[in-house]
């Protein structure tokens, strides 16, 4: 049986080292396979905004002036519905491209590994850094964020729905369904900018692991490259 | 600070051997990030702070909460949009950290295979990028300025306002010009950050093309020499 000793290293992560080059991870395989479909939904999702906003546009020309309440209140709900739809298809964009940097640190992990196999009689392999778990758990809670806000802009369009459908102009009775709509859209317009904010902070955190893990590399080719041992590990625990 | 293992001295100080511009983006990613999130929270804080006013005032007219949910409105837009500038300043430093990393590991390399180190100049790209980056990040503050100077009109607006349409007219319409054109200024701004992206990436490309060149120059070297 093959034995693997864990170092402590000055890249931010801790590395295990032994004989064999054990390959990507499952979040990496993952990784690979998400990044197209997230892509291709965040592009569905604003194509379909983009036929939304047309439709929208001429239902508004029919319903001003004089249009009938059922109109004015379709357009009055796309209205506060489709900035939520946006900023969940930038969200799905924003995921794709995170997916595909977990990719990239798949492929280094994966490459870094066969050529150490190939030249060297130990293989180092990064363990993952607290920087990637931070990068994953930002994109899934930005991911969630720009759903719950997008149930936000959901429940604000009905309540829109409801208020237009009553006449025209629109019942005074029913103002209280207006103040609950702007209400919610209050929460909703920042909390999507949040959502936003959190996948690019991800990002931020997946480049910065990039980074360590390309240095940590480029030390591991000087040590193959030289016959040396002690400039990755050059604090053993 | 500096350690030294067997005979070869290994620099530890992250901004050893990187060009002033990846001096700044090693150090400046991380401020860049913590900023914009907590720019972004404060947005959220004050969209919540908006929401709470606004429940009420949909009910009875009041001239101090009308002032108020206008007022929050436009200054939790201008916050996530500078917010949003910051978080992509923070990608793009990290992006000069790692074409710093590119070149200080290319150097190590070709300094341990007993090669003279060639590094490149600065691309081109590397300049633009410089050049949008720093033009992003003013036009969005330029822009957030302006949004609050419109948040201060809109709030002397409806202060003393005596019922749904008794706002001041000019400071309403003061507010309304500045509005129309700081919000597309700070998408301007947000989009010269993207376009600086853009130019970075294809700086990385090229380092790393430089590099692969590099290595096929060792590696021919080191063949005619056997």
């Amino acid at each position: 049986m093959s034995s693997v000793t864990t170092f402590d290293t000055r890249y931010g992560f801790k590395i295990n080292v032994g004989p064999e080059a054990t390959g990507q991870t499952p979040l990496h395989k993952m990784a690979n396979i998400m990044w197209l479909p997230m892509l291709g939904m965040g592009f569905m999702v604003l194509a379909g905004a983009l036929i939304a906003g047309i439709v929208q546009a001429n239902l508004a020309s029919d319903a001003f002036p004089g249009g009938s309440a059922t109109d004015r209140a379709t357009v009055e709900t796309m209205k506060a519905l489709l900035p939520g739809v946006i900023f969940v298809g930038v969200a799905f964009l924003l995921a794709g491209i995170s997916f595909l940097l977990a990719s990239v640190l798949g492929a280094m992990r994966g490459s870094g590994g066969a050529l150490q196999q190939e030249l060297a009689s130990e293989v180092y392999t990064p363990r993952m850094p607290a920087s990637a778990w931070a990068f994953m758990a930002l994109m899934m809670a930005g991911l969630m964020v720009a759903l719950i806000s997008l149930g936000f802009h959901i429940y604000a369009a009905v309540q829109i729905y409801d208020y237009y459908s009553t006449g025209v102009p629109p019942a005074a009775d029913s103002l209280h369904l207006l103040g609950r709509a702007e209400t919610v859209l209050s929460y909703a317009a920042p909390l999507s900018m949040v959502g936003i904010g959190l996948l690019l902070s991800g990002i931020v955190l997946a480049l910065y692991t990039i980074g360590n893990v390309l240095r940590f590399q480029f030390d591991r080719v000087q040590e193959i490259i030289l016959g040396r041992t002690d400039i990755v590990l050059s604090k053993r625990n | 600070m500096t350690a030294y293992v067997a005979n070869q001295t290994l620099t530890t100080s992250p901004t050893a051997g990187l060009n002033p511009a990846q001096r700044m983006g090693t150090l400046l990613w991380l401020p860049m990030l913590l900023m914009g999130l907590m720019v972004l929270g404060a947005a959220f804080g004050l969209g919540v702070a908006r929401g709470a006013i606004g429940a009420d005032l949909f009910e009875t007219f009041d001239a101090s909460d009308q002032a108020s949910f206008a007022t929050l409105g436009v200054l939790s837009a201008g916050f996530a949009m500078l917010g949003l500038g910051l978080l992509l300043a923070a990608i793009s430093f990290a992006l000069v950290r790692l074409a710093g990393v590119f070149r200080k590991g290319g150097a190590s390399i070709q300094k341990a295979a007993g090669q003279p180190v060639r590094g490149s100049p600065m691309a081109w790209t590397a300049w633009a990028f410089l050049g949008l980056m720093m033009m992003g990040m003013m036009v969005v503050i330029a822009g957030f300025v302006a949004q609050v100077v419109a948040a201060v009109s809109i709030y002397d607006a409806w202060i003393d306002a005596t019922g749904p349409d008794g706002a001041v007219v000019s400071d309403l319409g003061r507010a309304q010009s500045i509005t129309t054109w700081s919000v597309p200024v700070m998408r301007a701004g947000v989009a010269l950050l993207f376009t600086g992206i853009a130019f970075m990436l294809a700086t990385i490309v090229h380092g790393l093309r430089e590099q692969a060149l590099r290595l096929k120059q060792m590696a021919t070297l080191a063949e005619s020499s056997v």
